[in-house]
């Protein structure tokens, strides 16, 4: 069954069809919601408040639209919020694994140490644009799909995904060399 | 990665995004994918409970108001003077009714 026939029966009430839609993008949802906030648990906090939201608003949703970004606009501004809350709650930490590169030529390791540097690195690029590269980059978001999900200009977009992708390989391109 | 990127590339950088998606991403997936499902049915449940909550307070109210009116027809049915043509005095029971004469014969026997 496709998105629209699923979110058509979602806004009539169907928990089993919205279930179901949530099974498609939640591991998306969860990436996109790892890159605004550093804790893993809370990403998955706010995908689950951000899940339960599209659930309550799903009356609201025009089924002439496509569900993914609608689902994951909501998402996305969950994660903000809480980032947001946390923001004023406590500073953010590096992960110690970024300090300890010298950990050896094993593979899992290398994987682990470049890892920690992507999400450090994501960590200090301006939430918008971090948001704007994963959706584009691991996603497969258009720019103008991420345009109207964060409403701003598409050529907004376009810069953010560049300077977001310039600051990456600024930090990671050293690290892979390094690996290999 | 791509090592020179054009500047506003157009198109997503497969290395990139792989590695977003490889690192973003975690082990216990189908654990996570059922929290949320499960969420779903309870936010479900609990909604459909707020439903009838709100139908119920509102019948609660009727069904207090209906018990009363019912209990005050009763009682004061029970309280009130007896009345209808069912109704006849003991005293006029037995003053209509003819004396039997084995009864009176039988109470003077009796009484010798």
């Amino acid at each position: 069954m496709d998105d629209a026939e699923l979110a058509r029966r979602a806004r009539a009430g169907d928990s089993d069809a919205f279930g179901q839609l949530v099974e498609r993008y939640a591991l998306a949802a969860r990436r996109v919601a790892r890159a605004v906030l550093r804790d893993d648990d809370e990403a998955d906090d706010a995908v689950q408040d951000g899940v339960l939201a599209a659930w309550r608003a799903i009356e609201r949703y025009d089924p002439a639209r496509p569900f993914r970004p609608w689902m994951m606009r909501i998402v996305v501004n969950a994660a903000l919020d809480l980032r947001r809350r946390d923001k004023v709650r406590r500073t953010e930490m590096i992960p110690e694994t970024v300090e300890s590169r010298t950990m050896g030529p094993d593979r899992a390791t290398d994987s682990v140490i470049l890892g920690a540097q992507l999400r450090a690195a994501l960590a200090e690029l301006p939430e918008r644009q971090r948001v704007a590269v994963v959706l584009f980059d691991a996603e497969g978001y258009s720019h103008a799909d991420i345009a109207a999900l964060l409403e701003v200009p598409e050529g907004t977009v376009r810069s953010y995904v560049f300077h977001g992708r310039r600051a990456l390989r600024r930090v990671l391109g050293p690290i892979k060399e390094e690996l290999q | 990665m791509s090592e020179a990127p054009m500047l506003f590339d157009a198109q997503p950088d497969e290395e990139l995004g792989a590695l977003l998606r490889q690192h973003l991403g975690g082990a216990d997936e189908a654990a996570f994918v059922a929290r949320l499902r499960h969420a779903v049915e309870q936010a479900d449940r609990a909604e459909s409970w707020e439903v009838l909550a709100g139908w119920a307070r509102p019948g609660l109210v009727a069904a207090g108001l209906a018990a009363a009116a019912i209990m005050w027809v009763v009682l004061t049915r029970d309280i009130g003077p007896p009345s209808g043509p069912d109704v006849v005095p003991g005293r006029e029971l037995i003053a209509g009714q003819p004396a039997s004469g084995e009864i009176l014969i039988s109470a003077v026997l009796e009484g010798r």
